[in-house]
């Protein structure tokens, strides 16, 4: 549980202490990447949590979202049209359904170890 | 198992953590504070005033050039070209010139002649050096001994000789001519000339500068060479 978190930790510190910058013109691109990884991590989350998870699909999974959104921005970016908006609105509704199911299953779950530990007593 | 898991998630938000940093450290730089003040502030805008009344003073030329093409009938017509072509020509330094400006003589010091060091020609990178100095002031044409210095000259030392756009400079002495718009440019020039540390760089090369004052009258000669012509293309008639 803590493993995870300290990655986080870790994955921020270093990037505040990089002190690289995205040029704005390409900013676009970073946010729906960033969009889409944090699909992926709620999915994976959500998947563990109905043990359905798979190593293989989360992990290509991670890498395969990124790199679309950031072709479909890229190829709105040269269309003309603001396609990124569309990966947005995606991964958005996904997130939102993800965390939505997170809460759904861990509420279960409080409300089964309650009855089992009232049960018990 | 759990432990793959977690390995994963970790080495994933990991990435995701780094992203988001760089996502922030793009999103919050503060743009450079600008620390000028009034006066300078000033000093920048008359700067733009002077480029904006330059550029007020070409649209008006070419706005002249036009007028007069409109209003070309047909045994006016090669006159009006020809004076177009004349003034570009001028631009372009094909043509002689005469205006405001003063001579430079390049000549050995009178040490390295007393103690009888071998004369060398002036390096092309203290030729270079001087003419960077001298295009610090705009709108000045040189001539560098008798050889025009246009916009496509250029300076290079070939076999050990100093050369002008191929044509060779003689050692010193030699006469460098510097024509201005305007006596007052000229003036101008002369001063900052001066002022550097030009005549101190000859000087450790073995050679002394002889600035003269600036004067109404100096004779530029034109540039003889010709030019190639790369990228423009005649059109034709039916074009």
């Amino acid at each position: 549980m803590w493993l995870p978190l300290l990655g986080l930790l870790l994955g921020i510190s270093l990037g505040l202490l990089s002190d690289i910058q995205i040029p704005q013109e390409y900013n676009n691109y970073l946010t729906v990447a960033i969009l889409a990884a944090f699909d992926t991590l709620f999915g994976g989350i959500r998947a563990y949590l109905q043990q359905v998870y798979d190593d293989r699909i989360f992990v290509s999974g991670f890498f395969f979202n990124i790199l679309l959104a950031a072709a479909l921005a890229f190829l709105g970016v040269h269309l003309g049209v603001d396609l990124y908006l569309a990966a947005v609105f995606a991964f958005g509704v996904r997130l939102f359904q993800n965390i939505a199911v997170i809460r759904r299953i861990l509420l279960a779950k409080r409300t089964s170890n309650n009855k089992k530990t009232n049960a018990n007593t | 198992m759990k432990e793959k898991i977690n390995w994963k998630f970790t080495l994933i938000l990991c990435i995701v953590g780094f992203v988001l940093a760089l996502q922030y450290n793009s999103l919050n730089t503060e743009p450079a504070r600008d620390t000028r003040d009034l006066w300078a502030i000033r000093k920048e805008l008359s700067k733009e005033k002077k480029i904006h009344s330059e550029l007020l003073e070409e649209i008006r030329e070419v706005d002249q050039t036009l007028s007069s093409y409109t209003a070309l009938t047909n045994e006016s017509t090669e006159e009006v070209l020809q004076h177009t072509l004349d003034k570009l020509y001028t631009q372009a330094g094909f043509m002689p010139t005469t205006g405001p400006g003063f001579v430079i003589e390049v000549a050995p010091s009178p040490e390295s002649i007393a103690f009888g060091y071998e004369l060398k020609p002036v390096s092309t990178e203290l030729l270079s050096w001087f003419i960077n100095v001298v295009n610090q002031h705009q709108g000045n044409e040189l001539e560098i001994d008798g050889k025009r210095f246009t916009t496509l000259s250029w300076i290079r030392d070939i076999n050990g000789k100093l050369t002008v756009s191929g044509e060779v400079v003689s050692t010193p002495p030699f006469k460098i001519k510097i024509v201005s718009a305007t006596l007052e440019d000229s003036v101008k020039l002369y001063n900052h000339l001066l002022s550097t540390t030009i005549q101190d760089e000859f000087y450790l090369d073995d050679f002394i500068l002889t600035i003269s004052k600036p004067t109404e009258n100096v004779a530029l000669q034109g540039w003889t060479g010709g030019f190639e012509n790369r990228y423009l293309k005649e059109q034709t008639k039916e074009q």
